[in-house]
């Protein structure tokens, strides 16, 4: 930060207008005194323009992030949800990039209020979209790397997950449910369910992979530093025989998904 | 207040800048990131709203890239508040700085405004109060910008709905001297004028009279919205909103001939960022500045018996 005095004039008036312009009320006060009078609109409509251009604008950046959660709550609930989330979340970063980052706990702590206990986790794989599109997934881990590996070193050999994978334990079908919103299918509240989901970006794009509980607690390890040997033996302990059947087509999505970034080995 | 060294430096960039004059770009929008990269347009230039690349590390920057390849660009931005009292944000600058350098950008600009204050961001562009004190305090900053990003930043004038009272300058006053005090350049944004011409009841033909044109290194054109309302006695209170939505007005258009007229040889840029068309839609309209600056130059230019006008040609390579 570069530190200059403060002009006292012109910090007062961005302090007073400021607060005018973020505050959930239609407060004015001070604008005949501080604003010029005249032209074609009185003081508190000019202020009006920008208050609920900060409304809107923060509305916009939910709406952009959390479009299942919009159809899942309905436009108005969502709404209202929305503006609620605003007026007790003020930006704190010169970026919206990250503005809506807490909106999934938001929604958890009003989960009762809205009815709708799935949302909470739909705003989760939504925001998981959101980080991953956003994360550094440069360092891509190619399968000829693993094709190096020496057999001796199989035991100790473990995986680096990009940066840019999330991996989400869910008590909700909500992979299912986004892809059926996705595909315009106008889904209904799913029942509970207990299931996984994985996104992750390669380049410019991005993937999603439900994911069963054998394949999700074989990710959860790999993410977890796991050495791939053991993760595999638990994996097949739990596999029916159809998932141990598939495994070295699922890995090799996984990999081209760019879900891995490099490996380590003991 | 004196000048600075930044003064020099403006000529400099601007002679070695890959934008020629009068070139007519467009604002790059994600919307057409598939358009632009499938088809190659031929665009003269884009204009990075460099604050849709700062704080990601990810696809924005992966698709940024690939058209920086293949088009020359500018950065404009929104979040550099640099009439906020608070800290400038050195982290802002730096990304600022290292997304110019990866980017090849021409130059760097932002608006006269504020865009928060006491660690808060409204993430809009609030109005200056043209005071002596205001001046001296976003002079500062803005060397202090320059001196960071060691060239020189380029400012726009921006719309606004309210006039703070108090102000002992006009608003092209406050530009001028601005500009004169820290050696940046102008950024003319003709819509703003026109905009701010309504809602503020000023004459706009005079406003651009009153600026330094030779300051001028980029031209923005836009559509804006008109809000028809009353006001509490019932009066007309219809006022406009610089809404970037829908083509360019025709009022905006003859001030973008009279800005053009009175000196300002500029790159031009089509700003379009609300109900965004294809991009065909959106290059075409861009592409009408030609025949505005045809129209602008054949006035002034013929009475001297000379052409500047290098009509914009090529495109992207």
């Amino acid at each position: 930060m570069i530190q200059l005095a403060q002009p006292r004039g012109v910090g007062a008036l961005q302090r007073w207008f400021f607060e005018r312009v973020t505050s959930g009320e239609a407060a004015a006060d001070g604008a005949d005194e501080r604003l010029v009078l005249g032209g074609v609109l009185p003081p508190r409509a000019r202020v009006d323009i920008y208050r609920n251009a900060y409304v809107a604008r923060l509305l916009e950046c939910l709406a952009d992030d959390y479009p299942a959660v919009a159809h899942a709550l309905g436009a108005s609930v969502f709404e209202t949800t929305c503006r609620d989330f605003v007026a007790s979340h003020p930006p704190t970063s010169a970026s919206l990039n990250f503005y809506g980052a807490p909106f999934a706990e938001f929604c958890r702590t009003r989960a009762q209020r809205l009815d709708a206990g799935f949302v909470p986790e739909l705003a989760r794989l939504e925001w998981a979209l959101v980080e991953a599109i956003h994360a550094d997934a440069e360092t891509i881990l190619e399968s000829s790397a693993l094709a190096d590996v020496g057999e001796n070193e199989w035991p100790s050999l473990r995986l680096i997950v990009s940066p840019a994978l999330r991996v989400l334990r869910c008590d909700y079908p909500v992979h299912r449910y986004y892809q059926a919103f996705v595909e315009d299918e106008a889904p209904g509240a799913p029942e509970r369910e207990s299931s996984g989901v994985a996104v992750c970006r390669r380049g410019e794009d991005v993937w999603r992979f439900g994911l069963t509980p054998p394949w999700l607690g074989l990710l959860e390890s790999l993410r977890d530093g796991a050495p791939l040997a053991e993760a595999l033996a638990a994996f097949e302990a739990m596999a029916s025989e159809r998932d141990a059947s598939l495994l070295q087509q699922t890995f090799g999505e996984w990999v081209a998904a760019g879900f891995f970034a490099g490996i380590t080995l003991d | 207040m004196t000048n600075s060294t930044t003064a020099s430096r403006i000529s400099s960039a601007s002679s070695a800048s890959a934008i020629p004059e009068l070139a007519i770009g467009v604002g790059l929008r994600s919307q057409h990131y598939d358009t632009i990269l499938g088809q190659r347009p031929a665009v003269d230039w884009f204009e990075v709203l460099s604050d849709n690349y700062m704080h990601t590390r990810g696809r924005p920057l992966a698709f940024l890239d690939r058209i920086t390849a293949r088009y020359p660009v500018a950065l404009h931005g929104v979040g550099l508040s640099i009439g906020s009292v608070d800290p400038l944000d050195t982290a802002y600058l730096e990304e600022l700085r290292a997304l110019r350098e990866r980017t090849g950008a021409a130059w760097v600009s932002d608006h006269i405004a504020w865009t928060g204050v006491n660690g808060k961001y409204g993430h809009d562009l609030y109005p200056v109060p043209f005071t002596e004190e205001c001046l001296r305090h976003i002079a500062r900053r803005v060397h202090q910008v320059q001196d960071f990003l060691e060239a020189p930043l380029v400012l726009e004038n921006p719309s606004t709905y309210l006039e703070f009272d108090g102000s002992t300058l006009s608003e092209p006053e406050f530009i001028r001297a601005l500009l004169e005090e820290t050696g940046a350049a102008l950024l003319l944004d003709v819509n703003n004028v026109y905009v701010n011409s309504v809602n503020h009841a000023f004459d706009a033909r005079a406003y651009l009279r009153s600026l330094p044109m030779d300051r001028v290194v980029q031209l923005h054109v836009a559509g804006h919205s008109v809000v028809s309302a009353r006001g509490p006695r019932g009066e007309d209170a219809t006022h406009l909103i610089d809404t970037h939505a829908g083509p360019v007005a025709s009022e905006v258009w003859a001030l973008f001939e009279q800005a053009v007229r009175l000196g300002a040889r500029a790159p031009v840029l089509l700003e379009w960022d609300a109900d965004i068309p294809p991009f065909e839609l959106v290059h075409r309209e861009a592409l009408r500045a030609r025949v505005h600056i045809e129209r602008a130059c054949g006035g002034s230019e013929r009475s001297r018996g000379a052409s500047r006008l290098q009509p914009s040609a090529g495109g992207a390579p």
